[in-house]
């Protein structure tokens, strides 16, 4: 009877810490994810900041480039499309599918830029605009910033992601819906060089 | 009770954890032996025929106790030392596993600025890096701060409290910086991991138990199967129970007579009792429950009780809510004296920088704050120039910001120095050059401080990799400078520990062991307090008169540039007990003072090195 009881109290004791850690664990995911959480927020201010000065730059830029209604219009398509899958995003950054779909507008908002700005280039008028000038002076200033941004959260998620990879924190992780967290990457080759608005 | 008296009880309350403990650990083991015997007791009632003809007891009942003590004792210690290796992340680990969002300037909405106006204010007035703010989506108001030292802290509030009017929200956030600037944030943090092995067996026991009695009382075929799950439920139980009230009891008897004391200190920084008195109120009449799992776990660090079922008398981790109304209302506040203005008329107009200040008050106004501090701390953020406050308060700025300090006055020098920079990052370069300007205009180092205190919530955003990156570009960039400053060489320092420098741990020490380090520091303030070798030289003996050390001053060491010799004495010096700390920190004053008043930029001096040996002194006085 003895040695059955001591077993029994061994196999407990086993039992407990391993359930003590796994709470550990547990709470060890939910800080790193808040964290990526919490990283992606510095990308929505950078983003933010990008999104308002494109209104000002298609504004400005109207008055010169009477005939390329198309282009402006899918530049502020593309930033509208942006606006609200970053808001879907900022909800919840560990939504992976929300995240992609900002990648997306995303590229497809660098996109249109990118024509965007080659149009511009046949209009010497305005590339002189002043105003013009420190538009585009700030959005490529806010694009390092996103950059920046997105390499502290890309950073963060692969912490976030190991942690919940590794064996045997993976059990607890899959038991608990803990998603894999979705890096924030560049998807089109054009926007891995910064757009080129040289207007000297 | 002054700071220094703090961090003695503060030490001392330490100390009695660890008692406490001990006997909590041992009277768990006796509940746990009981339930097991109350199970043997019970046993032959629910299994007649498992049991031998020896009884219900076995033959020899000491291994089983044996055992049982030794797996209850390795169940606590297990815990405690899963839950303080979940802390090692400091006070933002802490509000993210509570589920806190940043409050980021980028995108608050008007009662997020607010909020950040008002921790920014107070981390000026008191000396202390701002520390990052979280919100917790609960509609209780509540708030908490936590960490282990300054250099770590985040605080964090509820999305009720940030509805409140500005004075009810600064006297809360008010009361989080007393805990602060107390030094008692460190013992909170032990009480977490104290208290976690024997509060998450409860709810695992719980759990256990109730599984295990619908499945004992349903299965009477198979021999033996319920037996074991009794008893361990049983075990659980007792574990549970005895662990649940003790855990409650320590995080309460350790807690509630310190949310007086932080009360009160909020009332002595704001000389406003309305303020958080009204925030009470608002309490007692809405609650203040917290939502966050494990809410439970860090109870002792909020303003109110974090759970919803409110708990009474001796597990109540905070003190009833009309006792603290109570005693707020008859909080006195001096004649003469005015509160802080509430911001519906926007920050005071701002003041003229601080005048000369009586040297021997210096030490008394260590770990405290004064409406008047306040109000510099307010005009301060209204006088920076916009365009160094809002790269002080985004990650990607702050980095360019927290290198100027390092930059050399000499332009070639200079000019040097952000052609490394751009070696390694041309954008960082071009946002150096463009915050140079403002940087420069700077009244006389006055403010420069305040500006490198504003950025530290965006540097603890940083990731790792990015703070690493940060870390070796500024030593880099000191590197570089050649002579260093004594002002330059503890920003520097403080930079090292926000980008995650780890220091070397902290010694205990008596001052009587440590005149050498002391005569190091105390040679490296007079060298910045005068500049000719003879008022050096009054300065210092001025310093050194204030110590405690029998037998007269070595002779005055010097050091043409500041380096790992005062490293070294600073990071000795930060081990110094209560006694020692204050008469350090008190010959320091001296030492700066000597001439009898102490100007603004003398008074940064010392408020940085003061922080380099963990004393938080208030920005310079009106």
């Amino acid at each position: 009877m003895t040695p059955g009881i001591i077993a029994l109290i061994v196999v407990g004791v086993v039992v407990l810490l391993i359930v003590m850690w796994a709470v550990g664990v547990y709470n060890g995911l939910v800080t790193l994810r808040n964290r990526f959480k919490n990283a992606f927020a510095q990308i929505d201010v950078q983003l933010k900041r990008r999104f308002d000065l494109i209104p000002n730059l298609v504004e400005t830029a109207k008055g010169y480039l009477a005939h390329e209604r198309g282009t402006l219009e899918a530049v502020i398509q593309a930033r509208n499309s942006a606006v609200s899958a970053s808001a879907k995003a900022a909800a919840d950054p560990s939504d992976a599918g929300a995240v992609r779909g900002l990648m997306a507008a995303d590229a497809a908002l660098t996109g249109g830029l990118g024509k965007f700005f080659a149009l511009a280039e046949a209009y010497p008028q305005l590339k002189a605009d002043q105003n013009m000038r420190q538009l585009t002076e700030e959005l490529t200033s806010t694009e390092n910033k996103v950059a920046f941004a997105r390499q502290a959260y890309n950073d963060t998620v692969m912490v976030y992601n190991t942690a919940r990879e590794v064996f045997p924190a993976v059990v607890i992780a899959n038991f608990c819906s803990f998603g894999a967290a979705q890096l924030y990457e560049i998807e089109i080759a054009a926007e891995r060089q910064a757009p080129q608005v040289k207007f000297t | 009770m002054d700071f220094f008296a703090h961090q003695d009880a503060a030490r001392r309350a330490s100390r009695r954890l660890i008692w406490v403990m001990v006997l909590a650990v041992l009277a768990v083991v006796a509940a746990v032996n009981l339930a097991f015997l109350a199970a043997f007791g019970l046993g032959p009632f629910i299994e007649p025929d498992l049991f031998g003809p020896e009884g219900p007891m076995p033959q020899n009942v000491w291994p089983i106790v044996g055992w049982i003590t030794l797996g209850t004792v390795v169940v606590i210690l297990g815990g405690g030392l899963i839950s303080w290796i979940g802390l090692r992340g400091g006070g933002r680990a802490v509000a993210e596993s509570l589920g806190g969002r940043e409050v980021l300037h980028g995108n608050a909405d008007a009662d997020g600025r607010r909020l950040l106006n008002v921790v920014e204010e107070m981390a000026i007035a008191s000396g202390v890096p701002c520390p990052p703010v979280y919100v917790l989506a609960d509609d209780g108001i509540n708030a908490f701060a936590a960490g282990f030292r300054p250099a770590d802290a985040a605080i964090g509030v509820t999305s009720g409290l940030m509805r409140l009017p500005r004075d009810e929200v600064q006297g809360v956030i008010a009361h989080e910086y007393s805990h602060i600037l107390n030094g008692d944030m460190r013992l909170n943090m032990r009480l977490i991991a104290a208290v976690a092995g024997l509060l998450t067996v409860a709810g695992i026991g719980r759990v256990v138990l109730r599984s295990a009695m619908y499945s004992g009382g349903g299965n009477r075929d198979k021999k033996g199967s319920p037996l074991p799950l009794i008893l361990f439920g049983a075990a659980l139980f007792g574990i549970g129970i005895a662990g649940w009230f003790i855990g409650r009891w320590i995080q309460a008897a350790f807690s509630r007579r310190r949310e007086f004391l932080a009360d009160a200190s909020a009332v002595q920084f704001t000389r406003n009792p309305a303020g958080i008195a009204g925030a009470l109120k608002r309490i007692a009449g809405g609650g203040s429950g917290v939502t966050a799992e494990r809410a439970g776990d860090v109870a002792h660090l909020f303003f109110a009780d974090a759970i919803l079922k409110r708990m009474s008398g001796l597990l109540a981790t905070h003190p009833p809510l009309q006792e603290r109304i109570a005693r707020l209302g008859g909080a006195t506040v001096p004649a003469g004296t005015t509160a802080v203005q509430p911001a519906v008329q926007g920050r005071v107009d701002a003041m003229g920088f601080a005048g000369p200040q009586a040297v021997s008050q210096i030490v008394a106004q260590a770990g405290a704050v004064s409406p008047d501090q306040l109000r510099i701390g307010a005009a301060l953020l209204d006088r920076l120039p916009p365009v160094l406050v809002a790269a002080a308060r985004e990650p990607v700025t702050a980095r360019a910001l927290c290198l100027l300090p390092l930059l050399h006055s000499d332009p070639i020098a200079c000019e040097r120095q952000v052609g490394t920079v751009r070696a390694r990052d041309a954008w960082l370069s071009g946002e150096m050059l463009r915050l140079l300007p403002a940087w420069r205009s700077l009244e006389a180092d006055r403010a420069r401080w305040p500006l490198i205190q504003l950025a530290c919530p965006a540097l603890a955003a940083l990731s790792p990799q990015q703070r690493k990156a940060q870390l070796a570009l500024a030593e880099t960039l000191a590197a570089e400078d050649g002579v260093v400053t004594l002002r330059e060489f503890c920003v520097l320092r403080v930079l090292r520990r926000l980008l995650g420098e780890r220091r070397p741990k902290v010694q205990r020490c008596r001052l009587r062991d440590g005149h050498g380090e002391a005569a190091v520091i105390l040679g490296a303030i007079a060298q910045c307090a005068a500049n000719d070798s003879a008022r050096q030289d009054t300065a210092y003996a001025a310093g050194w008169s204030r110590l405690p050390i029998p037998g007269s001053a070595p002779s005055r060491p010097l050091a043409s540039v500041c380096d790992a010799m005062i490293g070294a004495a600073l990071d000795r010096m930060a081990g110094l007990d209560a006694a020692g700390l204050r008469a350090l920190i008190d010959a320091c004053a001296h030492a700066a003072g000597a001439d009898g008043v102490i100007q603004p930029r003398e008074a940064e001096l010392l408020q940085l090195v003061a922080a380099e040996l963990g004393v938080p002194l208030p920005c310079p006085d009106a």
